[in-house]
């Protein structure tokens, strides 16, 4: 009785494995992307209805999850991945140092600013860090420097966890007119640090912050659903970063290559559009709402951990 | 024709435990055997190793010739020719009466309009007919007693194993399974063994017991046999109520001792006629008739209905009686004794 | 056979974890481990104190006085073992939570929710059926009701019988309680994930996942795994106390236990029903009320009302990406509950010395921390399986196949032996007496284990967590992204999906299937 039971297990053993493995197919591309999933999935249909036969794998996690699997994955031998998209400029630093990745030039490079790209990672979209606030404030902020008079508590995302808030520690931190004055400033006025940008809007809209620092989508979309909250773009210019992608040196290049030309395409370009983000081309409609300012992402990778450092003196000493 | 089933020399081990030990038994076609024993004497380890349940550790067994137990190999239980009643009735709870008795004929590949109709009538045989539809649950002990046998008659088997069946069969049913039994026997040439711990059900079922004491046979012969002259006190007691009492022995001849006993001479059968000076003399409590030279005090007085048992305190020991009718002693008076037959085992 | 499969499920992670922990223990950056330590034995300090008293209480309840409606009051006490516990936690923050139903309406938000005493309470409510059901089967095996009425019926008051009969009879019982839900306590990823860290309040599980999901610095590998090796040490030795103390409970045959009794339906037993009906109100079915509801609403801050409700989020929820998360959940759970069931018979059948030591084995796996067995099965399968559902699944079976063999051999052991001989004797081969009487007679127990498996394993977020990779994702997961970044509505619409579906299909099992019985092989 064991052992035909034992068999039948064996036998249920090996068809989960069979139905639940990766085909190494040939046609076969996965992405690493820490992109928000409803930009990443739109823009895969699209390339999988233009490249019949071809199957995307899509690893989507918050940047430093993600950071971490490619670690261990680099520690085991081989990163698995043929292409990473990630959301920020400056966690794809590292691993185009590090030779990872595949220099090339994609068809439509010149429709990507020469600001949001590199020799081998292309700006997808165009993220901007805005302010969002409650309606309860009666004196709502203008502009950044407004942020530390205001009359409640400010939410700021963790840079530690998100890469879009580290993107707002460069800024101020490198910008001589704020300096990580900015935040010693905001954190005596009482703001307090949370997870990710979501996390900041959710607290205006429910009231538990006044205002806050957080992606221009992100506020949007909580206004657009009725949320209490307002989208407020800086005078002095909404902090403007790109969300690069890259293809993987040993990955499989071509159909990789024909991705990456397929984001950086008007098709593409239209489907990111749709989703609510900023798109990378400016032949696509896009309605701007205010200024944008950005800064040397490379230079802002450099002094990444030295950053961090006096961030964390900041808001956890 | 060959015996149905022969024992030879068979053990069976549980771990360090030696359950049964060279234990020989012969069945013939159409025989009773009863075997007798208190609980863990290995009763139940020789039905489960004939019935092929428990793997024998030496000897083997021999069904219809052929060997089934050896301890290398094993015949497996359902292709045996054996039919086991079960001590707890062993009834399947989530069949129905009718349905735990078309089991076996199902088993037979016989089609099922044909078992059921076949297991009806079984449990007609039993009594049970009212009942059949009931699942095991919704009997009584008796009644689930019935449904077994019924089941283990469906099985058309050369022997019938039936492990102390703890309740009792009114003497109906009684009858008609064993003239069920007998007319197999008669026909098929079948036979049965009864494993018990209660001698009067021993006595009265079997052409033969057999006494099991620690996994050994102790005793073998007629259910007579084994009453009137019990191997030794041991077996005496196992088999009824007696007393022990020690004699001087005044003269020895073949089978036959006069001893003495509290100054009176008694005759004794006896198994051996080594002379000895002393011997231990064993009294069933009907071989003592109220009335005699042997004196001694009531210290139990018992009254059974159609006849009241005795302990009397005598000089040298104490005695059992049994006699007719209500007591003709209170408890403390004195009375006199004739005892008509003794046993003296070697 | 049996043996080898147990070995290469439990065993071998188990020795490649140990191994590679001792070289990590002359690692760096150890000193910063004491933290989660100390929190995570905060957390099974309370939750075992909390859960322990919840559920002799409810037990006390439920068995020792006259209530009306004693079966289903009894199945609400059972309720939040039908919410994964990660669920429990987002269901909380949303009803008690900073901006959550009550905040809403009244101002009120439970302090210290984010920290501590939120994840104390949550993992002992969690934890309370498992207390409450030991309870119920030491007080039958132990504490049988003619002791406390003799004590009646020497002039004890009924909180003297309780004080002085009682009480001591459960005592080794309640220690062994403590011990187990202590272990629950410290195993808890889901509720220290979700309530802890944004507070940074950090367990020796949550630990374990930054530094092995969340972190790229090479020495974290190294102290998930000296985490992970001293969790199991301290599991092992509390469940092998708890097993020691609670051991009774098996070895006592079971015996009809008098349905009703005596007593009479005093105002006091209605308000202790109403007492508790409130708790179960409160704990389990307003969170998970106030969860729907978020998921129900347009957007973030709105009022939960009608007029916000949407059905977006439930729609965004099912959409390609998740539906194929929900797939992935439903064929590993029903995977591991085949597979822990199929090996649950076998172990069963195994009525000698190795089927002793196999459900000891089965105990021990239970009781591994999700994390540890995660991080072992990584390190002793990951080389070949990582990022496949494989991989996942032999960590679940690894898991939950105590959770079939302990319901399966309780009926097994309860089976007599002769009614399978019976069935030889009547000309049955052992294939035939298998499948006309043994299982027949064990599907009730079959079922009851297969579907505490396929919940346990489609809840699932602790190993799940540790072991996805591209394509393998579980529901539970992709809960847990999205909290993370924040995405609260869709969250707990997924958070639902999980959840409510099941609970309204597990209550027929559990009336019918008698299922919380099967669970601790008693009653």
């Amino acid at each position: 009785m064991g052992r035909c039971l034992l068999a039948i297990s064996i036998s249920i053993l090996t068809a989960a494995c069979a139905g639940g493995s990766v085909e190494a197919d040939h046609e076969s591309l996965t992405i690493y992307t820490s992109v928000t999933r409803d930009t990443v999935d739109a823009v895969v249909d699209g390339f999988e209805s233009t490249s019949p036969g071809t199957t995307v794998e899509v690893f989507r996690a918050p940047t430093g999850e993600l950071a971490a699997r490619i670690a261990a994955e680099l520690r085991n031998g081989a990163l698995e991945a043929d292409i990473l998209w990630m959301t920020d400029p400056i966690s794809i630093q590292q691993y185009e140092r590090d030779g990872l990745l595949l220099e090339w030039t994609p068809d439509d490079l010149e429709a990507v600013p020469g600001a949001f790209r590199t020799a081998k990672s292309f700006g997808t979209r165009v993220l901007n860090l805005v302010i969002v606030s409650g309606h309860t404030l009666l004196d709502p902020p203008r502009d950044w420097a407004d942020l530390a008079g205001v009359e409640g508590t400010v939410a700021l995302p963790d840079p530690g966890f998100a890469g879009s808030a580290f993107a707002a520690l460069g800024f101020f931190a490198l910008d001589p007119g704020y300096g990580l004055q900015f935040y010693r400033d905001l954190e005596s006025n009482g703001a307090v640090q949370v997870q990710s940008p979501g996390d900041v809007v959710n607290g205006v809209a429910e009231g538990i912050y006044a205002a806050g620092l957080t992606l221009d989508r992100t506020a949007r979309d909580a206004v657009d659903d009725g949320s209490p909250v307002d989208l407020i773009w800086p005078s002095s210019g909404a902090i403007a970063f790109y969300s690069p992608i890259a293809v993987v040196d040993d990955g499989a290049t071509s159909t990789a290559k024909d991705f990456v030309d397929y984001v950086l395409g008007a098709e593409a370009q239209t489907a990111i559009a749709a989703t609510g983000w900023e798109p990378i081309r400016d032949d696509v409609e896009w309605s701007h709402d205010g200024d944008q300012q950005t800064i040397d992402w490379e230079q802002a990778f450099d002094r990444q951990g030295e950053l961090l450092a006096q961030y964390r003196e900041i808001f956890d000493g | 024709m060959s015996p149905l089933l022969e024992c030879q020399g068979v053990s069976v081990q549980y771990g360090p435990v030696q359950a049964v030990k060279d234990f020989d038994l012969t069945l013939e076609p159409g025989e009773t055997v009863a075997l007798l024993g208190p609980s863990g004497s290995g009763k139940s380890s020789v039905m489960y190793a004939v019935a092929g349940f428990t793997r024998i550790s030496a000897g083997r067994i021999i069904l219809s010739g052929e060997d089934v137990s050896t301890p290398k190999a094993s015949v497996p239980p359902e292709k045996r020719s054996v039919a086991l009643v079960f001590q707890n009735y062993a009834l399947w709870p989530h069949l129905s009466a009718l349905e735990n008795v078309a089991y076996p004929l199902r088993r037979a590949a016989k089609p099922k309009a044909q078992s059921l109709l076949e297991a009806s009538h079984l449990l007609e045989k039993v009594g049970m007919t009212e009942l059949s539809q009931r699942k095991p649950a919704e009997l009584s002990g008796g009644e689930q007693q019935r449904v077994g046998l019924a089941r283990a008659l469906a099985r058309a088997a050369d022997i019938y194993l039936f492990d102390e069946p703890t309740a009792h069969l009114d003497s109906q049913i009684r009858e008609s399974v064993a003239n069920e039994i007998a007319k197999r026997r008669a026909e098929l040439g079948a036979a049965a063994i009864y494993a018990t711990h209660d001698s009067e059900e021993a006595l009265a079922i079997a052409d033969r017991v057999v006494i099991l004491r620690s996994g050994s046979m102790v005793q073998t012969g007629t259910p007579a046999d084994v009453y009137e002259r019990p191997i030794d006190a041991w077996a005496a007691r196992l088999t009824g109520p007696v007393a022990t009492l020690n004699a001087t022995v005044l003269e020895a001849k073949p089978g036959k001792l006069k001893v003495l006993l509290d100054e009176v001479t008694v005759i004794a059968h006896s198994a051996s006629s080594t002379p000895t000076r002393s011997v231990e003399l064993l009294i069933r409590p009907e071989w003592v008739r109220p009335g005699g030279e042997i004196r001694g005090t009531a210290v139990e007085v018992s009254y059974r209905g159609p006849h009241t048992d005795y302990v009397i305190s005598t000089k040298s020991g104490h005695l059992v009686a049994r006699a007719a009718g209500s007591p003709r002693l209170e408890v403390g008076q004195v009375g006199g004794w004739t005892i008509e037959r003794a046993w003296a085992p070697s | 056979m049996v043996a080898a499969s147990i070995a290469l499920l439990v065993l071998w992670p188990l020795l490649e974890l140990v191994s590679v922990a001792s070289e990590a223990l002359d690692g760096p950056g150890n000193g910063s481990l004491v933290d989660p330590m100390a929190n995570t034995a905060l957390v099974g300090a309370g939750t075992a104190v909390l859960a322990t008293i919840l559920g002799v209480i409810a037990a006390l309840i439920t068995e020792r006085s006259a209530v009306s409606g004693r079966q289903w009051l009894r199945l609400g006490i059972l309720l939040p073992m039908l919410v994964p516990p990660f669920v429990s936690a987002l269901s909380w923050l949303r009803a008690y939570g900073p901006g959550g139903l009550v905040d809403d309406f009244s101002g009120f938000e439970l302090p210290g929710l984010f920290g501590p005493v939120g994840i104390v309470l949550v993992v002992a409510i969690g934890a309370t059926p498992l207390a409450y059901l030991i309870t119920v089967a030491s007080l039958r095996t132990r504490a049988e009701r003619d002791l406390e009425l003799a004590a009646r019926a020497s002039g004890a008051r009924p909180l003297t019988s309780l004080r002085t009969i009682t009480i001591p009879l459960l005592a080794p019982a309640l220690l062994g309680i403590a011990a187990l839900t202590f272990v629950v306590g410290i195993n808890a990823f889901g509720v220290p994930a979700f309530l802890g860290t944004p507070a940074s309040f950090d367990t020796v599980t949550t630990r374990i996942y930054q530094d092995l999901t969340l972190s790229s610095r090479p020495e974290s590998f190294g102290s998930a795994i000296l985490l992970a090796t001293g969790l199991v040490g301290v599991a092992l030795v509390l469940v092998t106390l708890a097993e020691m103390a609670l051991g009774r409970i098996d070895a006592v045959p079971r015996r009809a236990v008098p349905s009703g009794h005596s007593g009479t339906r005093s105002a006091r037993a209605r308000l202790l029903t109403i007492l508790v009906w409130f708790a179960i109100l409160l704990t389990t079915v307003f969170p998970m009320i106030a969860l729907t509801l978020v998921a129900l609403t347009r957007g973030v801050g709105l009022a939960p009302a009608p007029a916000n409700w949407t059905l977006s989020n439930f729609s965004e929820a099912l959409d390609g990406r998740f539906l194929g998360a929900l797939g992935r959940s439903a064929l590993l759970a029903v995977m591991a509950a085949t597979t822990a069931v199929l090996l649950g018979v076998m172990v069963s059948a195994l009525r000698n010395k190795l089927g002793r030591v196999a459900g000891v084995t089965a105990l021990v796996s239970f009781a591994l921390p999700g994390s540890t067995l995660a991080v072992a099965v990584l390190l002793a399968y990951g080389a070949g399986l990582r990022d496949t559902l494989l991989l996942i699944l032999i960590a679940y079976v690894a898991k939950l196949w105590a959770v079939g063999h302990r319901s399966i051999s309780g009926s097994a052991d309860n089976l007599p032996p002769d009614l399978f001989h019976a069935a030889r004797m009547s000309g049955a081969g052992v294939r035939t007496a298998v499948r006309t009487i043994v299982l027949p007679l064990l599907s009730p127990a079959l079922l009851a284990g297969w579907v505490l498996v396929f919940l346990f394993a489609f809840h699932e977020l602790t190993m799940s967590s540790l072991l996805y990779g591209p394509g393998t994702d579980t529901l539970a997961v992709a809960i847990l992204n999205l909290q993370q970044l924040g995405d609260v509505q869709v969250s707990s619409a997924l958070a639902v999906i999980l959840t409510l579906p099941l609970i309204l299909m597990a209550i027929p099992v559990l009336v019918l299937g008698r299922l919380p019985g099967r669970l601790m092989g008693t009653g």
